[in-house]
């Protein structure tokens, strides 16, 4: 008796490899939340720094590197009032240093954000559902560049996605408030970004509110909207808090009265920049993937979209995210959102429907491990391969762009695959059918951006590893600057040009006379300086420039246009940033103006 | 969900006091106000029309561009009075991105200025007309 309850208890008890295995199955997920960003970075063929190109990106940069500086010489902009991007650049580049700080930056937003979507997929998915789900965010081209640069991007997509996720995540009776409030705070951090950001609030609040209404519990969800605005005020007294603490005190209007005035003018700046609708739909391929994915989300989902769970509620978010960009597209005057970098939030969308894709399919009686991973691989395999084509890719992408049938073709088919992948019976044939769906999405959100694009698959930069040089450069350069201009004695940047290796000049804000050279002009050597250079030069404020160019001979050719203007040069330091590529040269500018 | 609170209030306290670093600048406004209203006072004084036309604001040139027939310079050499001795400067008021330099000789003149971009430069005085 006694020797039969013994092998009965020993039974039962588990094995070392028993033990083993169950650690590794619950631990192998986490690891592909943690190694998520890193196979996107590889697989998408990524540069980790996406900035020589662009111009906004810099102000950020400079902002977060020299905030008192910066706000003293130049006063408040709107985007001086984005204290969720400057903040983290500023705390994370004086904690590790520029580069080394970015990169942590990146990794821990991403990482944050995918641990979050994972636990919010796992409400209603297995583990490796919900892993893949977080693997294929990653792969995501729209959301690996916008965060891989300091453009509000970078704050305003990973606390979109994570800010939906903890809101899902707290709908628990024991933390419904909480969670609001952290979903509150996050998704505030992407307001206080970039205002645009607050089209996820009717996203999100929309069919938050439908759900609520049917299951009669209205007020618990105004009480949880209460919770995520007083998340929301706590995110802006600690912004004011951090401000205060670089700069001293302060009215607390600054930290708002630009961005007012700014939405006030939006209208008007963005006229310029309007394009037509037509014009935006048959030039830009890369718009589609969104719209594609809701189409999935509603044809495989069916009439499980309609109902008041978790999965069903996550989906209605993520088709309403990209319902709600196509509607202020179509509504309102602006520009903003035919944008590439703007229309780029739509990677929300996939961020939440592809788990509930997944899901269903398991549902639908196909094997899920075969399902994930065979979304992970076409979209892995797609993302390499076009990412390694160069020209060839681009080309490619013309031709779908200029001509509009094929487009229309590689749409239709793509709608039918993702009905195959809901309505066909045999599971192979829903597998391939998923497959060739998930190809084809990934294959047009990498389509370079014909607006203010740079001609790259997935707008990643052209210039690979030299980014990290010149950010390095960047920064060394702000400090250089914030060291010795002050309004009563400038320290102006004067370069040749505000393009390749010299863009860095915009962390100076040359648009508002940080530099001799007008980005609204064509660009001048220093020898041949223009009218409104040479003002700038004379400026009874100006007391010192830092010439700044990729060829040697500028420098030298700035020191005879200050002698010829009247004063005294005196170079007080020369060098070379971007491994020898970027001469500089400070010079201090002496005599009577 | 309380952890992330904790977490939260640790990092605001963390950027605290990292950015208690960047204290201690005394702004340098009200020094470049003086400098630019100086040189515009001390180059009306000196007929140096050229310096009036450089830090004047880019509007008030543009307008006085067209007035003086396509130059800036010929236009405000045309209200150039007979030489006087400058103008002292007083105290300095700044609102944003306005700023007024009074002339304690005269309480009803004073020089106003504009914050452009990131420089100062003027836009009221007695003597632009």
């Amino acid at each position: 008796m006694l020797l039969s309850r013994t092998t009965t208890r020993q039974s039962l008890l588990p094995t070392e490899g028993t033990v083993l295995r169950s650690a590794i199955e619950r631990m192998a997920p986490w690891i592909v939340v943690l190694l998520a960003p890193l196979a996107g970075v590889v697989l998408l063929r990524a540069p980790l720094i996406n900035a020589l190109p662009n111009n906004d990106t810099w102000f950020y940069s400079g902002y977060g590197w020299a905030l008192a500086h910066h706000v003293e010489v130049f006063g408040w902009f709107y985007y001086t009032d984005r204290f969720t991007v400057i903040l983290p650049i500023s705390v994370a580049a004086k904690l590790f240093g520029p580069v080394a700080g970015y990169l942590i930056l990146r990794y821990a937003l991403m990482t944050a954000t995918g641990a979050l979507l994972y636990r919010c997929v796992r409400r209603f998915a297995v583990p490796w559902i919900a892993a893949a789900s977080v693997l294929l965010l990653a792969l995501d081209p729209y959301y690996l560049r916008l965060m891989l640069w300091d453009y509000t991007t970078f704050i305003t997509l990973p606390c979109t996605i994570a800010g939906a996720a903890v809101w899902y995540l707290g709908d628990t009776p024991r933390q419904r408030l909480a969670g609001a409030i952290a979903a509150g705070a996050l998704i505030a951090a992407a307001v206080y970004a970039n205002p645009l950001s607050a089209l996820v609030i009717p996203a999100l609040g929309a069919p938050e509110l439908v759900a609520a209404a049917r299951s009669r519990e209205l007020p618990l969800f105004v009480a949880r909207l209460a919770a995520a605005a007083t998340g929301a005020v706590i995110v802006f007294v600690a912004g004011y808090l951090a401000y205060m603490a670089y700069l001293g005190s302060f009215p607390v209007e600054d930290m708002y009265r630009a961005t007012l005035d700014f939405l006030k003018s939006g209208n008007q700046l963005a006229a310029p920049f309007q394009r037509p609708v037509s014009l935006w739909l048959k030039t830009e391929p890369r718009i589609y993937g969104p719209p594609l994915v809701c189409f999935a989300t509603v044809v495989i989902l069916g009439r499980r979209l309609l109902q008041n769970t978790i999965k069903a509620r996550v989906a209605q978010f993520a088709v309403a995210y990209t319902a709600v960009v196509w509607l202020y597209r179509f509504a309102f005057t602006s520009s903003i959102v035919e944008t590439w970098w703007a229309y780029g939030m739509t990677a929300s969308t996939a961020a939440f429907a592809m788990p509930a894709i997944l899901d269903e399919l398991a549902i639908k009686r196909v094997r899920w491990t075969v399902a994930v991973g065979i979304a992970v691989l076409a979209t892995a395999v797609v993302d390499l391969v076009v990412r390694s084509g160069g020209g060839a890719a681009t080309s490619v992408y013309d031709y779908v762009r200029f001509h509009p049938f094929v487009l229309l073709a590689i749409l239709t088919s793509c709608c039918a695959l993702a009905a195959g992948a809901a309505f066909a019976r045999a599971p192979r044939l829903r597998l391939a059918a998923l497959a060739a769906f998930c190809a084809i999405v990934a294959g047009i959100t990498l389509t370079p951006a014909r607006y203010i694009g740079t001609n790259q698959t997935g707008e990643f930069s052209p210039y690979g590893k030299t980014e990290i040089e010149a950010y390095d450069a960047a920064y060394d350069m702000t400090r250089l600057i914030a060291a010795d201009d002050r309004p009563q004695s400038r320290l102006l940047i004067w370069s040749d040009g505000l393009y390749g290796l010299t863009a860095i000049s915009w962390v100076n804000l040359p648009h508002q006379e940080g530099a001799i050279e007008s980005p609204e002009q064509p660009p001048t050597p220093t020898s041949q300086p223009s009218p409104s250079n040479i003002e700038l030069l004379l400026y009874p404020t100006t007391r010192r420039v830092l010439v700044l160019s990729q060829d040697a001979a500028e420098l030298a050719g700035a020191l005879p246009t200050v002698r010829r203007l009247g004063l005294q040069p005196h170079v007080e330091r020369v060098g070379t940033w971007v491994g020898g590529a970027l001469h500089y040269s400070l010079v201090g500018l002496h005599g009577t103006r | 969900m309380k952890r992330c609170c904790k977490i939260g209030a640790a990092a605001a306290i963390a950027g605290l006091a990292i950015g208690a670093s960047g204290c201690g600048r005394t702004d340098g406004n009200r020094a470049a106000v003086l400098i630019v209203a100086r040189a515009f006072l001390d180059a009306y004084a000196s007929h140096d029309a050229a310096t009036v036309c450089r830090v004047i604001t880019p509007p008030l040139a543009t307008s006085f561009a067209y007035a003086g027939g396509g130059s800036c310079e010929r236009h405000v050499a045309s209200t150039f009075a007979a030489r006087e001795a400058p103008a002292a400067l007083g105290p300095v008021t700044i609102d944003g991105g306005k700023a007024r330099v009074a002339v304690p000789a005269s309480p009803t003149r004073f020089v106003g200025l504009l914050h452009f971009g990131s420089i100062w430069r003027v836009t009221e005085s007695w003597q632009l007309r």
